[in-house]
């Protein structure tokens, strides 16, 4: 009879399946995706280095300050594709999340629906049971090719990526670290001028300004400090981006032992549901 | 010169120096006892010009490291983009099938006659067609 054919065609492309380039941990694939978050540090951290101008204007002399507004011209124009790295990571990563998706490859919603359209055509001829066995059927290869077909696709992203996505996230720390340097000068800068002048300024009638820089001083002190804690985190959720990738990429070829074991489970248990229903008379 | 400064290290490197100077000055500047606010001042804005350099200098690297990304950067653009198209042509196939489902139904609903089933079916299959 076709359809025990059929069940056999199941069967031999299951075993196919699991036995081709192992599938994936697709749960620990989300996992790593939703890493993107981390990458908003970098971008926070690029926006102040494009400011910098902006905020030590104030503190300079004059020719420090025309040399200062050729480094602004310089880091705006830049600007765009410092961000533009993060862009591109960011929707790698989030692709890579709805590629190992649960709902992406579900066709079962519509294979229901196919199911409920059959039925409504036994006037053609075709017994209940013919029809429960075919949309059964249907909906189990569909999901065996579509699992592998899910794995295959996940599994060709994250291989061909792997490189790249280092590549970026090492210039992205490089950047970071330029933008560090860039924020240590800008620090001593504003701090500086305050460290000199304040021991200068001894004059009774200074006593006003005097306490103004102080508070001034110190107001900037903790927002270095902030930003200082910034560049660690930032720095941290980069390392963790490129180690997370770098698993992902040698996981590939492991099997997920309770992953297959589900699956083969749940597989076997729905080809049972269809061989009874074809076994009723 | 023009060699010498062919690689965003280098770059670094070259501010990192620029900076070392910036800090002995201002260590130099803080030492100061002679009470010359005059000379402390002098030294101050020496200092300044020299981070102002060094920032050049960071700025400079900056630009050089990110048009060295431009190839990954694409690369991966277009890995999205493979992904994004898979994604669109299971999508298009599940439209398809309910599109197949919904026209069987009708097929269905009209052999038997039921009017009421009719209506029914033809209508979800005219809000699946004209969303």
């Amino acid at each position: 009879m076709r359809l025990t054919k059929l069940l056999l065609l199941a069967f031999i492309l299951l075993l196919q399946a699991c036995s081709a380039t192992g599938p994936v941990s697709l749960a620990h694939v989300r996992d790593f995706a939703d890493a993107s978050t981390k990458l908003a540090a970098y971008g926070e951290l690029s926006n102040r280095f494009r400011d910098t101008y902006q905020r030590e204007a104030p503190y300079l002399t004059p020719s420090a300050d025309r040399i200062a507004r050729e480094s602004d011209a310089k880091r705006k124009a830049a600007h765009a594709d410092f961000v533009a790295s993060q862009k591109a990571l960011a929707l790698y990563m989030q692709t890579l999340a709805a590629l190992a998706g649960e709902g992406t490859y579900d066709l079962t919603a519509q294979l229901d629906e196919l199911g409920a359209g059959l039925q409504a055509n036994t006037s053609s001829g075709l017994e209940q049971r013919h029809i429960t066995a075919y949309t059964g059927l249907t909906r189990l290869l569909t999901r065996v090719i579509a699992s592998s077909y899910q794995n295959r696709s996940v599994e060709t992203m994250v291989r061909d990526g792997d490189e790249h996505v280092q590549v970026l996230l090492d210039g992205m720390q490089t950047l970071l670290r330029l933008y560090a340097k860039t924020h240590e000068n800008e620090k001593r800068t504003v701090l500086g001028l305050f460290e000199v002048e304040l021991p200068l300024s001894t004059k009774p009638q200074d006593r006003m300004l005097v306490t103004l820089a102080r508070v001034h001083y110190m107001s900037k002190v903790n927002e270095y400090r902030l930003i200082d804690r910034r560049f660690d985190l930032a720095r941290e959720g980069l390392e963790k981006i490129a180690a997370g990738h770098k698993t992902l990429r040698s996981r590939l070829e492991t099997l997920r032992g309770d992953e297959v074991r589900d699956f083969l489970r749940n597989l076997v248990r729905d080809l049972r549901v269809v061989r009874d229903g074809l076994n009723q008379s | 010169m023009d060699n010498a400064l062919s690689t965003p290290a280098d770059i670094e490197a070259l501010a990192n120096q620029f900076t070392a100077a910036a800090d002995a000055i201002h260590a130099r500047a803080r030492e100061d006892k002679s009470g010359d606010s005059a000379a402390v001042r002098a030294l101050f804005d020496e200092e300044l010009i020299l981070r102002q350099y060094a920032n050049a200098m960071l700025a400079d690297a900056a630009g050089h490291v990110v048009a060295g990304l431009a190839t990954s950067q694409a690369a991966l653009v277009a890995l999205t983009e493979d992904a994004a198209a898979k994604m669109a042509r299971i999508g298009r196939i599940a439209d398809g099938l309910m599109l197949a489902a919904r026209m069987a139904a009708l097929a269905g609903a009209v052999a038997s006659g039921n009017p009421a089933a009719i209506l029914k079916t033809g209508e979800s299959l005219y809000h699946h067609v004209r969303p």
